[in-house]
């Protein structure tokens, strides 16, 4: 009897079950909505205790959010818009990511070389990094980017002006078939 | 999956400090053989993925609660973690009904001597189904006695029956998977 149990237990142990190549992006998403849920229901508690200070504070956050967000990404910012992505096909992880023509270091001196730093910006002396996310279609273009990682509203529209202009990516490859990779990228703009 | 050459202890200490590299080389480590645990326990492959993900989540949230304390203990702890997450799924979903005691242990029906040497010529996949075809309670007392190393009194505790119930049901586990590695061999000619 003990030799019965002891052949299921050694054989099953460690037995690994292959998963769906689709499971690490599911994953993430679960992992992501879960942070956001307990994010919001941190917020609610923090709102019931000390209303007056926080209606001051929340004011002030108000204000000074309009005015430049610099939020780091989250876990949580890249998969909330993973929800609406895996619904249309857009994989976060492919087998093969994207490449841009020459690799990273061709993809950033595009960049400089299409980027126009912002007039007023200049004036103002603003800089900042932008980060930038959007879909690498497949066909090799750029599709749905969006501002990520806030600096400030001139730079921001520039970066998404300069991201929108790339075209001509190599595809990200899922299983032997090009798929649409959801990317990130920084966009540096500095003066001095 | 392509997984970093980096310790268990130091995966350990990423994972408590919330790294997210941590966070996905143990995923990257363990989710196949978690998915495989759910998998002997729910009996079917989407439920198992789902609360292999539940365990994965509980786990990299509660991973201050962890010790190393030597070589596979983070495994351990990990389809520690990952049974009681899957016992809990079972309650939640009433498939693990409240077993009436029994008083007396029943006797196992041995078919035949020769056996056990024939089991081990059975793939694992093919024990996976074998598993997954008991009834929800003995699937769980089967895996928590025989692979995922719980005594009696645990599994009386986890399921709300007694000891000697848990003893009686792994007995009519046992029976039922003789007799299902017994039809395999049949089946195959051995």
């Amino acid at each position: 009897m003990k030799d019965f149990d002891d052949i299921f237990k050694e054989r099953l142990e460690d037995f690994e079950m292959k998963l769906p190549a689709t499971d690490r992006n599911a994953f993430l998403k679960r992992k992501a909505a879960r942070e956001h849920a307990a994010k919001r229901r941190r917020s609610y508690l923090s709102l019931a205790v000390g209303i007056p200070a926080a209606a001051a504070i929340i004011m002030t956050l108000f204000m000074t959010t309009y005015m430049f967000t610099t939020y780091e990404p989250s876990f949580v910012d890249e998969f909330v818009v993973a929800e609406e992505d895996l619904e249309n096909g857009v994989v976060y992880a492919a087998d093969l990511m994207p490449e841009y023509p020459g690799g990273p270091v061709a993809m950033q001196a595009y960049l400089a070389k299409e980027m126009v730093y912002p007039e007023w910006a200049v004036k103002d002396s603003i800089q900042g990094r932008v980060l930038v996310s959007f879909i690498v279609e497949k066909d090799g273009s750029v599709t749905d980017p969006k501002v990520l990682k806030k600096a400030h509203p001139l730079l921001d529209e520039e970066a998404l002006r300069v991201v929108s202009g790339m075209s001509g990516w190599n595809p990200g490859m899922l299983n032997g078939d090009t798929c649409r990779v959801r990317m990130t990228i920084p966009v540096n703009f500095r003066l001095y | 999956m392509k997984t970093s050459a980096i310790s268990e202890r130091e995966l350990a200490d990423g994972c408590a400090a919330s790294d997210r590299e941590a966070q996905g080389e143990l995923y990257a480590r363990y989710a196949a053989r978690l998915y495989a645990l759910c998998f002997r326990y729910v009996g079917e492959r989407e439920e198992a993925q789902d609360l292999m993900h539940d365990a994965m989540i509980k786990a990299m949230d509660s991973f201050r609660s962890f010790s190393y304390t030597g070589e596979g203990s983070l495994y351990a702890w990990l389809r520690r973690l990952t049974v009681n997450v899957a016992i809990d799924r079972l309650r939640e979903l009433s498939r693990l009904r409240m077993v009436p005691l029994d008083s007396t242990v029943e006797p196992d029906m041995t078919a035949s001597d020769d056996d056990d040497d024939s089991v081990s010529l059975i793939p694992a996949s093919a024990m996976m189904d074998m598993i997954a075809q008991l009834p929800s309670v003995r699937r769980a007392v089967f895996n928590m006695y025989c692979i995922d190393g719980f005594s009696h009194k645990e599994i009386a505790a986890a399921m709300n029956i007694t000891e000697k119930g848990s003893a009686g049901i792994l007995a009519k586990a046992r029976t039922q998977l003789r007799k299902s590695v017994n039809d395999y061999l049949k089946r195959s000619g051995k």
